[in-house]
């Protein structure tokens, strides 16, 4: 943590306005011979330099430290604890806390706390809730501890900067159920279902339960037939079939509008979504993905993709047909032993500017987030599924 | 065009003040200087008005505030407008003085701005219109009760600025904590507000205190503001038509020169003789309040018959001005620097008004005045200014009036180098002002001769017999009686060489006017004593004075001030003026003038020290924070924090190491800084090669870690 003491001016209206008064009023008495006016004068000089003063140790002692509970999901609600204490053997009256709303967060008000009175050696608490909408590595605006005891004439503030810094991850989505039958969910359904799982047909044997085995899988059956009194059994499959899935997140921007760009931040909670799918239900799953500095790297392991996948951005400068270029010789020469496959899928947030043509061959499935109201030039080809990128969850266009 | 208007009111209309106590403390904070204000005026007829109005519009106003409030906006604006229509009528009836009618605008502008105070900011601006209520009482006012009045406002203003302050924290968007297990609903904590007031009040008046001390002086008193009481009712009704009466009828007519006692507030010296064998003690009660900006002496009679043991007063008749509305103007002597001097009076007086010399312009609560002219017919040759100022009434305590005087602006070189060319035309009328009686020895003429023998002009003539009267004579105001029959001058002169202003003055004046000087015996008050705090000079019934005034030609009548010790020549040069308040009060308190001659040097010796201790301070503090064991730490820890983990509230070096147990140089930099910062060493170069060391590899661990 940083800290940085300074005295400002509360309002600049009220302090200049008494120096203005004390000045005027000095200029009036020595104008008028009014004594009384001097006194006057003198006594609003006397009440600012007080002011000055005795402000400079209103929050001796005080000490701040913010700590972020939960998980930083974009779109997920983030609690920043933030614990104000007084160290010093005296009491602080009317001390106030402020930050500023981040900039990667949703339009909520700045936080402001007031705290009537800290007495010596005590603490007090509060949250600030905050919906990250920016993924990416950011941290959280300075910290800052104001008192102006006892006029509120001059202020201290004591700012302290926490310089840890608050990863983004991008929002992890519910994929849509087979049962809705529309083209999204068969897609990412045929994408991410392993095979064998609860299939009752990969059943290899029984056993009796174990304290912590899935209730699901107890065989009442069988439980049963062995009478009462007798332990609960149960099933023992065979491993999944191993499947594979190979994710190529498109990163090409060029032509994209300043600013964040939604498909593409869909594009991402997408292949967030499909690959904690398939890492929840075993199913061996690869990220490939152009970083900022051109360099290809092709990620393997949950963790991993997800922290790559809450730093990746749209390169404006890198053109769909580059990437295309790129990302086919990655998928040629660079992946690992385990992933060498036939094809793989894309995701990829659709910029207005850039037509999608027809797919090359190594391409199994393009997914492509898209604003249903923009016109995008696409193919009409089957391996093309359009979702709409502007509600939650994955629907078709 | 009201649809558009109201949604403009809408758009633009503040956030509403919900706190109530911070309302009421802004409502009496104004109340207070309101009542201050409208008793500084003399309780005006709309004045329970204006008391009653203030607070019932201070509640229909946090009723409505979160009103848009557009009718009573329309309402006020004309009402405004009405007003300053109003203000104008009065301030062109009364130019003179327009503080009357400015806080008289003030106080209404404060009533209807009342009604619409719904945000913080109104009710900051009604704070701040009591700060300048209060400024246009402390200049109306001229009492010393003053100051508890001003103290109390003082104690208000701090509660405001209190409350104000606390209501900060008190807005919509602010999360209040409040203490938990304590019905506290975050209404206002009034021990705190009484803790931070009765706190901060000693210091803020002591810091007033010293601020006003050193506050410079300028000469000032530049505004024009002319007060006269025009409405006063004068109980005592008309009681002269131009002749001096003195309350005490102390008139001494036909005296003869016999011994006579007179003791308490009125001089003897304000009638129409003087009795030079008079004797007596006046008190020191408060006669007169003067705001001047200069120190200069007020004249009251002017004779000019000496008869050999008293003065008469000029022979030629009074005239009669009259006017509907001030001021009476008087013929101007034409010189540039002009005074403005204002006159309270603080006791009964005669029927004379007290003036500066030359006055030109006088603002009095009277439509009548009686000037006895100084000369006894208007010429175009020279200024016939007024002589002695006569009101047909008595100066009643609490009567107040202006004068405007006209001061030569000459030094004495140019005064000294003066060669009066139409002496000799004027001579007939100058002629009552070189009549001397026979009793005027011959000892006494050729004193005079060869005192100026060397002296050529008008002058340096005059100079040279004051300072002569000045050195060679002893004040004393405990003087035996002069034998009856015996020429004041004479026996002043030659056989007692004792006596008090009155002989001086007489003695020079007859000794001026043996070498042909015209000259003329002034009464009148000494300039008093300057109170710094009420911004008043204090005259004294003692401060009683007599003086000579002696022609200087185109210069008119000039001050010769002839007693031991006193300024000989007070028009001339610059008056004396202190340059610190904190000098006037030393004055003030009688404070001997070798301890306030000393003042200068040792407000020099205060600043050298304070500079030199704000050096010390910033050395010491340098060199502590230079070599203190927690300074160099310090880095060291924070390294270690950032490698590791930041440290609890509240935790010790030592618990956190302890808790950090897995990265063991903790354990060195937590040993270290015990050894060092408890125990108060300095850190070695063993100890600081340990702690590079320690970081160095907690360092390395990090690395290893990320890798």
């Amino acid at each position: 943590m940083t800290t940085t003491y300074k005295i400002r001016l509360q309002s600049l209206k009220k302090e200049a306005t008494l120096l203005f008064l004390a000045a005027f009023y000095f200029l009036i008495a020595t104008n008028t011979q009014t004594g009384w006016l001097f006194v006057l004068s003198a006594f609003l000089l006397g009440v600012l330099v007080i002011s000055w003063i005795l402000s400079r140790r209103s929050i001796h002692g005080l000490d701040i430290v913010a700590k972020i509970h939960g998980e930083a999901q974009r779109g997920k609600t983030l609690r920043v604890g933030i614990l104000l204490s007084n160290g010093s053997p005296k009491p602080v009256h009317e001390p106030r806390v402020e930050m500023e709303r981040p900039e990667w967060a949703r339009a909520t008000p700045d936080f402001q706390w007031a705290i009537p009175k800290m007495p010596p050696e005590s603490s007090a608490r509060t949250s600030y809730s905050v919906v990250p909408v920016v993924r990416g590595e950011h941290s959280l605006p300075p910290l800052r501890i104001i008192c102006g005891a006892p006029f509120g004439l001059f202020t201290v503030v004591k700012s302290v900067t926490m310089e840890s810094t608050l990863l983004i991850y991008p929002e992890i989505e519910k994929l849509p159920q087979l049962k809705s039958r529309s083209r999204a969910a068969t897609a990412l359904g045929e994408l991410t279902s392993p095979t064998g799982r609860g299939d009752t047909h990969s059943l290899r044997s029984v056993r009796e339960y174990r304290p912590g085995d899935d209730l699901r899988q107890v065989h009442w059956k069988a439980s049963a037939r062995l009478g009462p009194g007798s332990p609960l059994l149960v099933r023992e499959h065979h491993a999944p079939a191993p499947n594979r899935v190979l994710l190529f997140l498109d990163t090409s921007g060029e032509g994209a509008e300043k600013g964040i760009h939604q498909p593409f931040e869909r594009a991402v909670a997408l292949a967030a979504s499909v690959l904690w799918s398939a890492t929840r239900d075993g199913t061996q799953a690869g990220l490939a993905l152009r970083g900022e500095d051109g360099q290809w790297s092709v990620l393997c392991h949950w963790p991993q993709q997800y922290r790559a996948l809450a730093r990746i951005q749209l390169d404006p400068s890198l053109s769909p047909e580059k990437w295309s270029e790129e990302a086919a010789v990655v998928f040629r020469t660079s992946l690992p032993r385990g992933f060498q496959t036939s094809q793989a899928t894309v995701v990829k947030g659709a910029v207005e500017a850039q037509a999608v043509d027809s797919l090359p061959s190594w391409i199994n499935k393009l997914f492509l987030l898209q604003d249903p109201t923009h016109s995008i030039s696409v193919s009409n080809n089957p391996k093309v599924v359009r979702l709409d990128s502007t509600r939650q969850g994955f629907h078709d266009v | 065009m009201f649809k558009r208007w109201r949604a403009f009111l809408a758009k633009h209309q503040a956030e509403p003040e919900e706190s109530i106590a911070y309302r009421v403390a802004v409502t009496v904070l104004v109340m207070f200087a309101l009542t201050l204000t409208l008793h500084q005026l003399e309780w005006p007829s709309y004045s329970p008005v204006v008391l009653l109005l203030t607070p019932a519009a201070s509640v229909l106003s946090y009723y409505r505030r979160a009103s848009s409030n557009m009718w009573l906006k329309v309402f006020l604006s004309f009402a405004m407008l009405a007003l300053l229509l109003w203000f104008f009528m009065r301030l062109a009836a009364t130019l003179y003085d327009p503080r009357l009618p400015l806080a008289e605008l003030l106080v209404w502008l404060q009533t209807l701005h009342a009604f619409d105070l719904p945000a913080k900011k109104d009710l900051r601006y009604t704070g701040l219109v009591a700060l300048i209520l209060m400024a246009i009482a402390c200049v109306l006012t001229y009492s010393s009760y003053f100051a508890p009045l001003l103290l109390l406002f003082c104690v208000l203003f701090l509660g405001v600025l209190a409350v104000d302050f606390w209501s900060g924290n008190r807005t919509p968007q602010t999360r209040l904590q409040l203490q938990t297990g304590k019905s506290e609903s975050g209404g206002l904590d009034w021990r705190w507000l009484g803790k931070t007031v009765a706190g901060t009040l000693p210091l803020a008046v002591l810091g007033a205190a010293l601020i006003f001390l050193f506050m410079p002086r300028y000469q000032g008193l530049k505004l024009r503001s002319l007060p006269v009481n025009w409405d006063m009712d004068f109980s005592l009704g008309q009681i002269s038509d131009g002749q001096i009466r003195n309350l005490n009828d102390l008139s001494q007519q036909d005296s003869g020169g016999k011994p006579q006692r007179i003791d308490g507030d009125s001089y003897f010296g304000f009638d129409s003789e003087v009795n030079l064998n008079a004797r007596g003690d006046l008190s020191d009660r408060v006669v007169l309040k003067v705001r001047t900006s200069n120190w200069q002496y007020h004249r009251a009679v002017t004779f000019s018959e000496y008869t050999g043991y008293g003065w008469k007063g000029i022979p030629w008749e009074p005239k009669l001005k009259t006017i509907t509305t001030p001021p009476f103007r008087f013929p101007a002597v034409n010189w540039r620097d002009e005074r403005v001097t204002i006159y309270y009076a603080e006791t009964d007086l005669p029927n004379i008004v007290f003036t500066p010399s030359n006055p030109y312009r006088v603002y009095f609560p009277s439509n009548e005045l009686y000037s006895v002219n100084s000369f006894e017919e208007r010429s175009s040759l020279y200024a016939n200014t007024p002589a002695t100022l006569v009101a047909p009434v008595f100066l009643e305590e609490g009567v107040v009036y202006s004068v405007v005087n006209q001061v030569p602006a000459a030094g004495s070189r140019l005064l000294a180098n003066l060669r009066p060319r139409q002496q000799e035309k004027l001579k007939a009328h100058l002629a009552p002002y070189l009549q001397l009686p026979d009793s005027v020895t011959e000892r006494t003429r050729d004193l005079a001769q060869k005192i100026t023998e060397n002296y050529d002009t008008d002058w340096t003539r005059a100079t040279a017999l004051t300072t002569h009267l000045q050195q060679n004579y002893t004040y004393d105001l405990d003087v035996d009686f002069y034998p009856e029959g015996a020429d004041t001058t004479d026996h002043f002169l030659f056989e007692a060489k004792v006596g008090y202003c009155e002989q001086f003055a007489t003695s020079l004046c007859v000794m001026a006017r043996s070498i042909g000087l015209p000259a003329r015996y002034v009464t009148g008050y000494l300039p008093g004593t300057y109170n710094p705090v009420s911004g008043f000079y204090e005259i004294r019934a003692s401060d009683a004075h007599a003086w000579c005034e002696i022609y200087m030609g185109e210069f008119g009548w000039m001050i010769f001030d002839p007693v031991p010790g006193g300024n000989a020549n007070p028009e001339v040069g610059d008056p004396p003026q202190d340059r610190w308040l904190l000098e006037s009060l030393l004055e003030y308190l009688n404070v001997p003038p070798s301890v306030r001659s000393a003042l200068p040097n040792l407000l020099r010796l205060l600043v050298v020290l304070a500079v030199l201790s704000l050096i010390l301070a910033l050395w010491r503090g340098r060199s502590r924070s230079d070599s203190s064991p927690s300074s160099k730490l310090a880095p060291y820890l924070r390294k270690a924090e950032s490698l590791t983990s930041s440290r609890r509230p509240g935790e010790t070096v030592k618990r956190w190491a302890e808790r950090l147990s897995e990265h063991a140089p903790l354990e060195v930099v937590a040993r270290i800084y015990e050894e060092s910062y408890y125990r108060g060493r300095e850190l070695d170069e063993s100890q600081e090669s340990e702690l590079k060391q320690a970081v160095e590899r907690l360092k390395e661990r990090s690395s290893r870690e990320d890798a």
